[in-house]
């Protein structure tokens, strides 16, 4: 096959390095003194420090989940890690300040300058600290918070303090204890009562530094009748060395409030991606996540929701995309703990070369409730004969009128589509990415247009080379 | 849970079958037990034990192996009158068989073999050796699959040779009475080139037996053989079981079997289809009624080895008072399995709020030219079948009966043999009239939050 598509790709995208500087740098390895010196750098106030801390002793002491999670994360050398860097405290209030090699990064990454008027505000990671952060006064005259983690629970600890980790608590996961040990960056977000934010607001992470983790640390908090959108996307350059990914997102929406959360990552293929999402959904309020993992070594993902108040309705909208050397293990939880919540998680993945895409899922309606319904749909689709795909749902149900489907299927490209394809004159190449784009159409066209776009190109790039 | 505290014989090296048995027997006795020893005792860790209360497991099986009372012996005969027509039976009380009805003469001129396990170990001890649990479950029990190899005791060995067909049923029942007895029926078919087998198997016991019963079934269908097998346990609902099926389907052979458990207080059912030659086909089947405090455990495992295969999975558990059951079962498409075509059904109908039912259908496709689908449901009873059946004047407690025999007909209807139908439907209908005698009284509904802790562990797992 030596037509390729003519579709203005970059192959090079996302394969670029800038040379490093960074103003703080823990060192490799995690020990008390690899905490407290974050700690110092970053002024942490005493409850951080203490919470710190003790989430250390819990990750020490949690062993690797691999009684059921694969045994590659055994691989990762926990003492190899860098635990923090930034280049600068101060998150950048203006695009004049971003660093010039920053701002080349972002160009890579296809982030046209005029994207940014269109958007409502960016809050771009680069490294640990945000490196650019700047909302819309319109949104800051209505009260919405948008600022870091660390600005967050420095400047807003009333709000901050009463929800932060309460959704996913330290000793969840080794990981989320890890993450809670030494977390910097991400973003911290309140709307207040009423109000509906308009544009999506959206951050963009990536990892630059070599064998270095990143731990941020995203709470988002919908007030009553609040609505927002938040959009994350995840590219990273090529490095030789694993590096580690492992974030912790709590979403709290209050009665009657929206949530959507939004996230296209594009991690390179030595990253291990252990991140934990869960949300708290009160009374009638809605929480969507919409995940789109490619790339990485090892994803692990599970985006969850715990419907705690009546009508309460959750749902995961995800995409994963495993190709050689890759392990999607993505999924997501349902946690009914209220009467008539609902809940729905569709999941399509597709693995290529000798790529495994899992779903691991968990629906979970205790007795005593009423009226709760689950649906649940995982698709995946498999390219070429070493591909694998694992689906590992768990549903537990009690209580009256309650209601769960859970339906899955594999299968692979149909011959006879790519035969009419090529016969109306595509290549092999071409039909293929035709009909994988197809198979997760109806899940993209649910993506904001230039996510959507950025993803059908992701797609395509995955699958070059896949056939022929 | 058995609550038990009357001292327990508990022998602790396994007994011989019989002082008759060969040596070669005995020793490979010995060797399991010796394995039974050493193994771990499962733990909620292992995922293959997911969900299940290890607590209603006797911490030592006491392995008590009673006389056959009178009760065990009158239970032997009830089983006996099996009401449909049979090629041959065999009913044991206890260890002992009690009645039965040799193998018709031309049968046994073409080569069939249907002996009791003590009786073929003794005369065919090539078959035996070649075939006697040659296939493990491994889904999580290997430490009671080492017991019962220990300590197999009523059984039959079954084989038939190539190209004979036998219509009627194989019968084989065991009778379990009181007095905590310990029993391992074990069944070993055996099939040749295109032959063509049915086996109906009943282990039920009196009331308050406490028995302690591990069944396991070597099914080994040669090509292009056909194998039926249906086993209904009865047992009471104070007693333990494990269930286990193993089969082996080769070259166009096709194997169905179903499973239906209607007693007992613990059930561990584990069914494991090795497709292992071109075009093999394999339909598991299982149907239970839990209620009480029942718990049944079921695992399952459709190893798609051989290019072409087809399996087709369908349990259905209707669930009634505080019962629970789990559903945990793996589609494995082998990286050489191509064209395969499988499915994994598990249906849960919930009858009353108490109640818990867990699914866990898996997938793990390593091959990509397959068709896989799973699908899992929980619900209720269809408040409008169920108005429509009150509108005809039907009271409540007939129509829900009704409805659940419903639920269960798709499962019934792709038995071949009304008649074994129309037997089973009679035992959902007694196992109906013994739960209405339960007089559970519900549990008030506390308004504390259901976090019961092996829950909380539950969710932590799957982060």
């Amino acid at each position: 096959m030596s037509d390729k598509p003519d579709l203005n790709l970059d192959v090079d995208f996302g394969n670029f390095n800038v040379p490093e500087h960074h103003a703080f740098d823990a060192g490799y390895g995690i020990t008390e003194d690899t905490v407290r010196y974050i700690c110092d750098v970053k002024n942490d106030p005493e409850w951080i420090r203490d919470f710190r801390l003790r989430a250390l002793k819990t990750f020490q002491e949690k062993p690797l989940p691999t009684h059921w999670a694969t045994e590659d994360l055994n691989n990762i050398e926990f003492e190899k890690i860098r635990y923090y860097l930034a280049n600068s405290q101060e998150p950048k209030r203006t695009w004049e300040e971003v660093p010039d090699d920053v701002k080349r990064t972002f160009e890579r990454l296809g982030i046209p300058e005029k994207e940014r008027k269109f958007l409502a505000g960016v809050e771009a990671q680069f490294d640990s600290e945000a490196a650019y952060s700047n909302v819309k006064e319109e949104l800051a005259k209505e009260g919405v918070i948008f600022v870091g983690s660390t600005e967050g629970l420095q400047k807003h600890p009333e709000v901050f303090r009463k929800w932060f980790g309460k959704v996913i608590p330290t000793g969840d996961n080794k990981f989320s204890a890890l993450n809670s040990a030494v977390f910097s960056g991400g973003s911290f977000i309140y709307i207040p009562p009423g109000v509906k934010v308009k544009h999506p607001l959206q951050a963009y992470f990536r990892i630059n530094a070599e064998n270095f983790g990143q731990f941020e640390r995203t709470l988002i908090i919908a007030d009553e009748g609040a609505e927002v959108m938040y959009m994350e996307g995840c590219t990273a350059p090529r490095f030789g060395t694993v590096t580690l990914h492992s974030a912790v997102v709590e979403l709290v929406a209050c009665k009657g409030a929206k949530i959507q959360y939004i996230t296209v990552q594009n991690w390179s293929p030595n990253v291990f991606n252990l991140v934990t999402k869960r949300a708290l959904a009160l009374e009638e309020a809605e929480v969507k996540w919409i995940d789109c993992n490619i790339g990485s070594r090892l994803t692990m993902k599970y985006p969850g929701v715990v419907l705690k108040g009546r009508k309460a309705r959750g749902e995961v909208i995800s995409i994963a995309l495993a190709n050689n050397g890759q392990h999607q293990d993505t999924g997501a939880k349902m946690v009914h703990a209220a009467d008539e919540t609902t809940s729905n998680i569709i999941s399509k993945s597709i693995s290529i070369g000798n790529g495994r895409a899992s779903y691991r899922g968990l629906v979970h309606i205790p007795r005593h409730l009423k009226g709760c319904k689950n649906n649940t749909e995982c698709d995946a689709l498999l390219i070429s004969p070493e591909s694998r795909t694992d689906t590992y749902p768990a549903i537990v149900v009690r209580g009256q009128g309650n209601s769960v489907q859970h339906e899955a299927s594999v299968s692979k490209v149909s011959a006879e589509q790519i035969f009419y394809m090529q016969q109306r004159g595509l290549s092999e190449a071409q039909a293929m990415s035709l009909s994988v784009n197809g198979f997760v159409n109806d899940l993209v066209s649910q993506f904001p247009l230039e996510y959507s776009i950025e993803l059908k190109r992701l797609i395509d790039l995955e699958m070059e080379g896949s056939v022929g | 849970m058995d609550t038990d505290t009357a001292p327990r014989p508990t022998i602790v090296t396994a007994p011989a079958l019989t002082p008759a048995s060969p040596d070669w027997w005995i020793q490979l006795q010995k060797n399991a037990w010796n394995d039974y020893t050493s193994l771990p005792w499962p733990t909620r860790k292992n995922q293959d034990w997911r969900f299940a209360s290890l607590q209603k497991l006797p911490s030592t099986p006491r392995i008590h192996r009673p006389e056959p009372g009178e009760a065990a012996v009158s239970l032997s005969h009830d089983l006996a009158r099996i009401p449909f027509p049979t090629t041959a039976t065999m009913h044991f009380a206890h260890a002992a068989l009690a009645s039965g009805t040799t193998l018709p003469d031309d049968l046994a001129a073409q080569g069939v073999i249907f002996l009791p396990l003590h009786e073929a170990v003794r005369q065919h001890p090539d078959l035996v050796q070649a075939y006697f649990m040659k296939h493990r479950l491994d889904l999580g029990s290997s430490k009671f699959e080492a017991l019962h190899a220990a300590c197999a005791d009523a059984g039959y060995f079954l084989s038939v040779p190539k190209n004979v067909e036998v219509k009627l049923p194989f019968v084989f029942t065991c009778a379990l009475g009181s007095g905590s007895p310990a029993l391992f029926p074990h069944g070993i078919i055996v099939t040749g080139e295109n032959s063509r087998v049915t086996v109906f198997e009943h282990i039920s016991s009196v009331e308050g037996s406490g028995a302690f019963v591990s069944a396991h079934r070597d099914v080994f269908a040669g090509s292009g053989a056909s194998v039926h097998l249906t086993s209904t346990q009865t047992l009471s609902d104070d007693a333990t079981t494990f269930q286990a099926i193993s089969s082996f389907v080769d070259k166009d052979a096709s194997c169905r079997s179903l499973q239906v458990n209607l007693g007992a207080s613990f059930v561990r059912s584990e069914n494991r289809s090795r497709l292992a030659g071109s075009g093999a086909r394999s339909e598991m089947l299982a149907l239970a009624i839990a209620d009480g405090s029942q718990e049944v455990d079921q695992r399952t495992l459709q190893d798609h080895i051989a290019p072409n295969g087809w399996s087709d999975l369908l349990y259905k558990n209707a669930l009634n008072h505080r019962a629970r059951t789990i559903f945990q079962g793996l589609i494995k498409v082998e990286k050489g399995a191509s064209g395969t075509d499988a499915y994994q059904t598990n249906h849960n109908l919930i009858l009353c709020p108490e109640a818990e039912a867990d699914s866990l259908p898996g997938l793990e496709i390593l091959n990509d030219d397959v068709k896989c689908s799973h699908g899992a449901t929980t619900g209720q009873v269809d408040p409008e079948q169920l108005y429509y059946l009150l509108s005809r004047g039907i009271p409540p407690q007939a129509a829900h009966h009704l409805l659940v025999v419903g639920f269960f007909d798709d499962v019934l209807a792709r038995l071949e043999e009304p008649a074994v139908s129309e037997f089973l439907i009679e035992q959902i209908e007694a196992k109906f009239s013994r739960s209405e005698k339960l007089s559970i009284t519900p549990t008030s509904v506390t308004s504390e939050d259901d976090t019961d802790p092996t829950e909380v562990h539950g969710l932590q797992g799957t982060v």
